[in-house]
């Protein structure tokens, strides 16, 4: 039976070294050029022809279009649309990411905490740069709420500034918690199936039933973690 | 031509007829308390733990920094705990308002 975590092993295809860092080009950065190549690809060719009642192609971008509209609206408010162009491109980069990642022989960059964690320091930013833009200094708020006396700010604070930063911890652990599960599961009873032979039909229906449920998840999680960065974006504009 | 403003008006209609009954569906049967607890016990698992690992990152990188080892480590560990229970709270309080809903 092959190694069940093998999958995840990151292999540099083109090495490069500038000075002591390493930024080879990997198996793992070939998947996101792919991600990013794939989604323009597949939603440029589906809006080619523009007309007023969509056709079936080009319902698919539209819909997807107004389910991120709509949770902006939902959890920042209007004044949220401003930022659909980011939530947006995060919501496809990782849902591509996740689905590619099911192919045999693919790559799956959201199982590992530097990419995912990348992409959560990146709407970090983005959110301390927002907030400070609409707060200004106001937004230093954050770290000691309204009606909490001084004496306590010794405690608070620093309570508060982790709280801040572990948010994006958080949100990075659940995703790739979850993708690397459903990858380990897939590849453990899948090397069941030569060791049963006849029997292995068992393993492979049961497969089967997981891909499907993987692809589930892998929109479900692309989903949640787009939803937590909206309502953390909402954070950095709204009061609490 | 003149046929399809009454196709587009049929449409609306099957349309908002549609959505209704959708809308129907979907109350009469809210997320089953299987799927809700494990996604809610999986979330409040890592908002605890998240508040205690990022706390000790913290202090011991600052520990590092002002070559004080292990006394910041020690508090931003405790400070972490309070963290990740304070991450916990909010989440629950948002769960309830928006169960109130």
């Amino acid at each position: 039976m092959s190694n069940p975590m093998e999958q995840f092993v990151i292999k540099p295809i083109i090495p490069i070294k500038v000075g002591d860092i390493d930024i080879s080009f990997t198996n793992s950065s070939l998947f996101m050029v792919l991600a990013v190549l794939l989604s323009t690809l597949i939603l440029g060719l589906c809006i080619r022809r523009r007309s007023i009642v969509p056709s079936i192609a080009q319902s698919v971008p539209e819909g997807l279009y107004e389910f991120i509209a709509g949770l902006l609206k939902e959890n920042v408010g209007v004044e949220g649309l401003k930022y659909f162009s980011f939530i947006f491109t995060l919501f496809v980069f990782v849902a591509f990411g996740n689905l590619l990642g099911l192919f045999p022989y693919a790559f799956t960059f959201t199982s590992h905490l530097a990419a995912v964690g990348g992409l959560s320091v990146i709407a970090l930013l983005f959110n301390i740069c927002v907030g400070i833009k609409r707060k200004k200094l106001g937004y230093l708020r954050t770290f000691l709420p309204k009606g909490i006396p001084l004496a306590l700010a010794p405690l608070i604070v620093p309570i508060e500034m982790i709280s801040f930063l572990s948010k994006p911890f958080s949100l990075t652990v659940r995703l790739v918690a979850n993708m690397t599960v459903g990858h380990i599961m897939l590849k453990i009873i899948a090397g069941f199936v030569v060791a049963l032979g006849v029997g292995g039909i068992v393993p492979v229906v049961f497969n089967a039933g997981i891909v499907v449920f993987e692809i589930f998840i892998a929109l479900l999680q692309a989903f949640i973690y787009t939803v937590l960065s909206c309502i953390y974006l909402g954070d950095a504009i709204h009061e609490h | 031509m003149k046929k399809i403003p009454e196709d587009i008006k049929k449409l609306d209609e099957r349309i908002k007829e549609l959505t209704a009954k959708e809308a129907k569906a979907r109350k009469d049967k809210p997320e089953s308390s299987f799927a809700y607890a494990s996604k809610t016990g999986f979330r409040v698992g890592t908002e605890l733990l998240s508040g205690v690992v990022v706390g000790a990152a913290l202090g011991y990188f600052l520990d590092q920094f002002f070559g004080s080892r292990p006394w910041l480590l020690i508090i931003f560990l405790f400070l972490g705990g309070g963290a990740g229970f304070l991450n916990v709270y909010r989440f629950v309080k948002s769960e309830e308002s928006r169960k109130k809903e």
